[in-house]
């Protein structure tokens, strides 16, 4: 009885002060609508045989309506792109994912204003370096003859093949996704540690935590909320590996691993305009990402009562 | 009162006009409405019908102008995309203003600029929201997309009709007649051929250190094998460039580099030596490695030729003959490597392949030392590799759209551009900023005494002089024969067409039948597209490790089945009917 | 209150410092290339030879970019694209979240939910252009400000600083003294935001700041073109495009493409790069009131 009391009092709160908050929503949803959804019949492009002539809504559909799906399924590079895109994301997200969070972690206990706000614009600045500088950098540098080698010669005797063979495609790749992203990732790490209430820190002093412990027992808990939400996120994009990086440090003796989905897209997509079928690939991996997101989402819900919806 | 009067007015007008639409179809009423038909079909009777009525306006058997009054016409929107360096307005530009001064046709520029044109070409198409004519930015590969839309106009009748001049250039060349032709039937748009003596259909000099020559005391090579004592003569001889550091490498090239015509990946150039050449297309990264062969198509990469090359090169890096940074990627996808070892003060490569040695190896003290090799040879034949690419650049210039209501004057004006001088000095810049008439009345390249154009109204380069005074590549054809006759030869392009010629470039032209250029159905493009790039694969990851680690009797056989896991058979066969088609068409 | 600085304090600060030392090296050193290789003599870059110091200096590349006028207007428009993007998109990311973030919103899954989705499914380049068209704002400045105005992404990492940083029982209190959600809005949430409310320019302005797709499909007139798009020109008409475009000359120009990629990096970079600063002072301290999540 009492619940139901309770129930309907919430609900008619809720009705009351709804109303204010969706006047807050508004200018979002309007965009929603116009810019996001109103544009997603697009999406059936991957259905039709696209005409130009006929536009989207007018070209024929496709005969059968999964042609381009089956395209692509129909060659041997589909199994292998499609296990190349998945090993090199969930590597990265092993990998690069907890890098952001030391980094924030650290330079939260670095004393004095100036050098931390060196340290940081230093970390962010590399976001910036366009991927076509930063491959042709490495391979500069990386090159047989080049800085990198004559250290490693040092070492072995024997320069490495860093930027075309298939051994270390995937580790280049790695430390240079890193490189670009650790500072700017690790923005959002700062700002929550920023947020975390000195008080606490106080307490724990008089406690007698040094700072191993502080960060253990205070920052990491306190910003485990927005980790797991950037880990959601990031899971959730484990199929959409941006080809232009990729690309641009394929060379044909390292394709077996390097060849993911978005590169092989792209030469076959869109370098021949070829629009239903690389809308019907990119489809395919909106979709893979999508179910993946909503299992890790129901994970962390039922782990941590946190979730994206 | 006004009212009144504008009321009778009106009806004055309405009842006038409609008599006179009664009487006769030409009237201004009826024209408005026979464009739109002329645009359903685009066939060009209808648009005759539409010039019928102004036919007194044009000319076109060929005499100037083709327009006599440009006021009695539309002016007919012309898209054209902009080379970067561009800063003139179009119709501001010299030889625009003689084109429409000789031609008298006018004429509304609408500016595409170059980044991302592609896509904004599409998407003028796909939203329904395009010009008359296409002055370029049409591939072969948007005709055959848009063909079965008639978006474009088919232009074999017009030019047939209109087009007398480009008429004779295709009984003389018929291969650039079936280049052009869709699979349909149809040509859509105009070709443009530039012929340079084939200049880029074949790699650029392969060159080999003379001074280093003598001092191992060897001979300018003359076989295989003797290249080979000549390398390792190289990497013995010690400090071959006197600066005391020991940075000399005998042989460098760049493993996978497809730039430039082939010129740095010198591979393929001994695949010729043992038995069957290899190729590489420029003008179409998905026709690598095949040939025309007894009239058919043929992948090279699994010939035996291609294997004893893969064992060759291993036995070179074997013996420490090839530089380590060849199987490096350069800066970018063109560029090899080692092109920066050749900017220094030094010579630091015994052998390598160049496109344009004057612009490569920087230092003149340094590129004197290199001679172009002969034509190697080795067990089985002579290296050497013709690159499939024509001379014929592309098949659907000037683009004609459906909406364009004068098809038959853009055709004169087409033809109009196939006069030689106009051809050449509308690809290179015009009279008095490119080129000045000489008193032998043949266009001479205006240059200075260290063979640099003289530059004019403060212009910092010759591109960008030539991208602001003409509007360069539409449809148009420069022949051989032109050079020495109407103008001279490209002055930049002399040394390196020589150093091909010693190369042996006449032999292999005349032994290697490449592939043409030919324009393949939408779903055989896609078919292709899909194929190709595992094959590509496949191909490049068995070259590195044959190369690198040897053994390749055992890589072999596996590669071959890999190749026809991956569907190579049926590339071949999509293209031999491609070819097949091409052959019909050109007879 | 005596602090003593314990043992293991000093060390860990001592680790710390070397760690971030080496992270600065490193971060920095290809920083330190790119600046350098904008100076120097390309060829001298592209040997490799390039370590710790250009020996040639050459200001060819900025000399070009400099004089390119476009660059200018280029200049102009990106930043005044970018500050008006930057609000729009915050004023309208910011009040979205906050209401996102109250529990008690009605159909708040199913909001969370749409918006969500949009980051994984959209319809492409050609729907979107149609749209622009429609709108009328092709080659305006809308078109450049209203597609990007709503990033999901952001808006969710914005919700989730909400979540934990305004409990409910605060919102409950205010409304018992009679405020109704604006006044909690804008009285009480605003002022704390100052964090979010910073990473969120920093985000937007970054993402502005770089964008060019959009120009290069949606700008007609190339007198609106933001910056990005004119470097992309100019080094497009650096490269070696024509087969054969004038002897000698071909070498200062290939020199000045490969400097200008490095010069156009330094150019566009800088002043984001002093933006962040500047910004990172708002991120407050003690913003997050009862932060535990539960």
């Amino acid at each position: 009885m009492e619940k139901h009391v309770m129930c309907s009092k919430r609900l008619r709160k809720g009705i009351q002060h709804n109303w204010r908050l969706y006047i807050l929503m508004l200018p979002a949803l309007l965009w929603l609508v116009v810019f996001a959804y109103y544009p997603m019949y697009g999406l059936l492009i991957a259905f039709k045989d696209f005409k130009a002539v006929a536009g989207i809504l007018g070209s024929p559909w496709a005969d059968p309506v999964w042609k381009h799906f089956a395209d692509f399924f129909s060659t041997s590079v589909a199994r292998m792109v499609i296990s190349n895109t998945l090993v090199l994301s969930l590597l990265t997200i092993l990998i690069s994912f907890p890098v952001p969070i030391i980094f924030a972690l650290l330079l939260n206990q670095v004393k004095g204003k100036g050098t931390r706000k060196f340290i940081q614009t230093v970390s962010y600045a590399p976001y910036f370096i366009s991927n076509v500088v930063v491959v042709s950098i490495m391979n500069v540098i990386c090159a047989p003859g080049g800085f990198v080698n004559t250290i490693i010669k040092s070492l072995t005797g024997h320069p490495l093949l860093l930027m075309s063979s298939a051994e270390y495609f995937r580790t280049m790749y790695i430390v240079s996704n890193i490189w670009q992203t650790m500072g700017f990732s690790a923005i959002v790490y700062i700002a929550a540690l920023a947020g975390i209430n000195p008080d606490y820190y106080e307490a724990a002093i008089m406690d007698g935590a040094g700072k191993f412990k502080r960060i253990l027992y205070i920052d990491i808990p306190l910003i485990m909320p927005t980790v797991i939400v950037m880990l959601i996120l990031a899971v959730g994009n484990v199929m959409t590996v941006g080809y232009e990086k990729v690309y641009l440090m394929q060379a044909g003796t390292n394709t077996q691993v390097s060849e993911i989905i978005s590169t092989y897209v792209y030469k076959v997509g869109l370098q021949n305009a070829q629009y239903s079928f690389a809308t019907a690939v990119g489809l395919f991996n909106s979709v893979v990402n999508f179910v993946i997101l909503v299992i890790a989402n129901k994970i962390a819900r039922k782990m941590a009562d946190i979730s994206i919806f | 009162m006004r009212k009144k009067f504008l009321a009778a007015l009106l009806s004055v007008v309405t009842t006038v006009g409609a008599l006179s639409g009664c009487q006769s179809g030409a009237s201004s009423g009826e024209v408005a409405t026979e464009p739109e038909e002329v645009q359903q079909d685009g066939v060009p009777e209808e648009a005759a019908s539409d010039g019928e009525m102004e036919s007194g306006n044009f000319n076109l058997d060929g005499t100037l102008p083709i327009v006599k009054d440009a006021g009695e016409m539309e002016p007919i929107k012309i898209a054209i995309v902009l080379p970067p360096e561009r800063t003139v307005a179009t119709d501001e530009m010299p030889m625009v203003k003689k084109i429409v001064e000789d031609t008298g046709i006018p004429i509304e520029w609408i500016e595409i600029p170059s980044d991302g044109s592609a896509e904004k070409i599409n998407l003028m198409l796909n939203g329904g929201d395009y010009p008359d004519v296409f002055w370029n930015g049409i591939s072969s590969e948007m005709a055959v997309q848009y063909s079965d839309q008639d978006l474009f106009v088919p232009t074999e009748e017009l030019i047939e009709e209109y087009c007398p001049r480009l008429m004779e250039i295709f009984g003389q060349h018929p291969e650039y007649k079936g280049g052009s032709t869709a699979p349909n039937g149809h040509s859509y748009g105009f070709p443009y051929v530039e012929e340079m003596y084939g200049l880029v259909l074949t790699p650029g000099p392969f060159l080999i250190n003379k001074n280093w020559l003598d001092k191992v005391g060897k001979d300018v090579p003359e076989t295989v094998e003797e290249w080979v004592d000549c390398l390792k003569a190289f990497r013995d001889g010690g400090d071959l460039n006197g600066n005391g550091v020991a940075d000399e490498v005998p042989y460098s090239f760049g493993m996978g580099c497809d730039g430039l015509f082939n010129s740095y990946d010198t591979f393929y150039y001994f695949t010729g030596a043992f038995g069957s050449a290899d190729s590489v297309c420029s003008g179409n990264p998905q026709a690598n490695h095949l040939r025309i062969v007894d009239g058919k198509v043929h992948f090279t990469a699994t010939d035996d030729a291609f294997k004893k090359t893969a064992e060759f090169f291993n036995m070179l890096y074997q013996e420490n003959l090839i530089d380590m940074d060849s199987f490096s990627p350069g800066p970018n996808e063109d560029t090899p490597l080692y092109i920066s070892k050749m900017a220094g003060s030094e010579a630091v490569i015994g052998c390598l392949g160049t496109w344009a040695p004057v612009n490569e190896i920087v230092d003149p003290a340094v590129r004197e030392q290199y001679i172009a090799l002969p034509r190697l040879e080795g067990d089985a034949g002579k290296g050497g590799v013709e690159v499939n690419y024509s001379e014929m650049a592309e098949t659907s210039m000037v683009a004609i759209t459906n909406k364009c209501k004068y098809p038959e004057v853009i055709a004169a004006l087409v033809d109009y551009c196939m006069d030689p001088e106009i051809s050449i000095t509308l690809n290179w810049g015009p009279e008095g900023y490119t080129y000045v008439r000489g008193d032998d009345g043949i266009l001479h390249f205006n240059l200075d005494d260290s063979d640099n154009v003289i530059l004019q109204e403060g212009y910092q380069s010759f591109t960008e002089q030539r991208a602001n005074t003409t509007p360069g590549r539409g449809s148009l054809i420069v022949l051989s024969d032109y050079y020495g006759t109407v103008a001279d030869y490209t002055w930049d392009a002399i040394d390196l067409l020589e150093g091909q010629r010693q190369n042996g470039k006449e032999e292999i032209m005349a032994e290697i039948d490449a592939v043409p250029k030919m324009m393949l159905t939408l779903d055989e493009q896609k078919r292709i597209a899909q194929i190709y790039p595992q094959i590509a694969n496949i191909v490049d990851a068995f070259q590195m490790n044959a190369i690198m680690q040897g053994n390749v009797d055992a890589l072999w056989d596996k590669y071959k089945q890999d190749l026809l896991d991956a569907g190579v058979e049926e590339l071949v066969s999509t293209y031999q009917t491609a070819y097949e088609r091409f052959s019909s068409s050109a007879n | 209150m005596i602090r003593k600085k314990s043992g293991g304090d000093r060390v860990f600060d001592v680790i710390n410092a070397l760690v971030m030392a080496a992270v600065c090296i490193v971060i920095a050193y290809p920083l330190y290339y790119v600046f350098m290789a904008s100076f120097t003599d390309p060829a001298i870059v592209n040997s490799g030879k390039l370590l710790l110091y250009p020996e040639h200096v050459f200001t060819g590349g900025y000399q070009k970019i400099f004089a390119y006028k476009p660059i200018w207007t280029g200049y102009w428009n990106t930043i005044k694209y970018t500050i008006t993007g930057t609000l729009v998109a915050v004023a309208v990311t910011i009040p979205c979240a906050y209401a996102l973030s109250r529990k008690d919103l009605a159909g708040r899954r199913i909001w969370n939910f749409l918006f969500t989705f949009t980051m994984f499914f959209n319809g492409g380049i050609i729907p979107l252009y149609l749209v622009i068209n429609k709108l009328g704002i092709y080659n305006s400045i809308f078109a450049m400000i209203l597609p990007g105005a709503v990033s999901a992404y952001n808006l969710i990492v914005c919700r989730s600083f909400y979540d934990s940083s305004i409990p409910d029982e605060l919102v409950e209190a205010s409304r018992l003294d009679g405020c109704t959600d604006f006044n909690i809005f804008f009285q009480i949430v605003i002022p704390v935001s100052s964090t979010i409310i910073a990473v969120m320019v920093l985000f937007y302005a970054t993402s502005i700041w770089n964008s060019f797709m959009n120009a290069l499909m949606f700008m007609g007139d190339q007198s609106k073109m933001p910056l990005q798009v004119i470097l992309r020109n100019l080094i497009l008409s650096n490269q070696a495009s024509s087969v054969l475009s004038g002897g000698t000359e071909m070498i200062e120009r290939q020199k000045l493409a490969e400097q200008l990629k490095y010069g156009v990096i330094v150019v566009s970079a800088l002043p984001l790069l002093v933006l962040y600063p500047f910004v990172q002072k708002y991120f407050a301290k003690g913003v997050m009131i009862g932060a535990v999540k539960g």
